[in-house]
């Protein structure tokens, strides 16, 4: 009996097109995926915060809150500014995220995340302007998902008795993500050099 | 069909490897970073030694050496912003930092500069 069914022929005709799509189709998706992997790579989100903070700690730095002699700066009275709290810090940085000006800037813990605002401690005349976050000033959320976060310091740097502020060492972020304990560590460079060549300055003008 | 699932399937197990290769990366980073920031604020030994302990969820463990040890005399000058300011003896340590986290295990290698004021005896 003649059955009509496919020959060998048809039938591995068929199969070698089957293959060929399936290949085509499997090398397709896995250009895309590593088309994704790089995009992504690309945004690493975390990292460049941690880096941004670290580099805000990094630059921190003394300002004028007092001329004796507007065109004398050795007569200027520099102090440090660092408000720290469990959730929130504020202080003098020459590094911020955002404009290329000596700000005062700001941390702040608040709903699992870590808010930070920045504000200029001189105006455009370069005059001294009072140390507090404008009301005008943008909040940027820089890191996210941290629970239970708090601030932590370790000892004060030894500063010259001229400065009153005491400045911490390492400032920590201490959170929760996952069930795991994070603690981010920062380390706060105080401009050694800038500060030591003023001081010498000052005292060889006296 | 057949081949739909085994694309679908794939994919996701490729996607959820390069998910967690970027956390690994992103938490080893900030861990590294965490770790040589408290380095820097540590007594170092110039005999050498070592650190352990624990850190988001890595183990770790620090060896270091000193490479170079030298003392500065010269004072630069006042109206420059570098060069020396004062007698100091400087220290470069060269220090192994490996961390471990469920059977992983990385390292990384960096140099460490400390100084010391050196206070006259006059």
């Amino acid at each position: 009996m003649n059955r009509p069914a496919f020959s060998l022929i048809e039938v591995l005709v068929a199969m070698v097109i089957v293959s060929l799509i399936t290949t085509t189709g499997m090398f397709a998706f896995k250009l895309a995926l590593n088309q994704i992997n790089r995009q992504s790579s690309l945004t690493f989100e975390e990292p460049m915060r941690f880096t941004q903070i670290k580099n805000l700690f990094n630059a921190t730095y003394f300002y004028v809150v007092e001329e004796k002699d507007k065109f004398n700066p050795m007569e200027f009275k520099y102090e440090y500014l660092f408000n720290k709290t469990d959730n929130e810090i504020t202080f003098v940085s020459d590094g911020p995220i955002y404009s290329k000006r000596l700000s005062l800037v700001s941390l702040k813990i608040k709903d699992d995340s870590l808010f930070y605002m920045e504000t200029p401690i001189y105006d455009k005349k370069q005059d001294y302007k009072k140390p507090f976050i404008s009301e005008d000033a943008q909040e940027y959320k820089l890191l996210k998902n941290i629970k239970n976060a708090k601030f932590k310091y370790e000892e004060p740097i030894d500063l010259p008795k001229d400065f009153e502020t005491k400045i911490p060492k390492l400032v920590i972020l201490e959170f929760k993500r996952d069930s795991v304990d994070y603690r981010y560590i920062f380390d706060v460079k105080y401009n050694f050099y800038q500060l030591k060549q003023y001081l010498k300055s000052k005292r060889e003008v006296n | 069909m057949f081949s739909a699932v085994v694309l679908t399937t794939s994919s996701i197990r490729t996607l959820n490897i390069f998910t967690l290769k970027k956390e690994k990366y992103e938490i080893s980073y900030a861990t590294v970073l965490s770790l040589k920031a408290m380095l820097e604020n540590r007594e170092f030994n110039p005999m050498g030694g070592k650190f352990t302990g624990k850190i988001n969820g890595f183990d770790y463990d620090i060896t270091y050496k000193i490479l170079e040890s030298r003392r500065t005399y010269v004072t630069g000058e006042t109206i420059r912003t570098t060069g020396n300011l004062g007698p100091y003896n400087i220290y470069l340590y060269s220090c192994v930092l490996n961390l471990l986290k469920e059977g992983s295990y990385s390292e990384s290698s960096f140099e460490i500069l400390k100084y010391q004021e050196v206070v006259s005896s006059e």
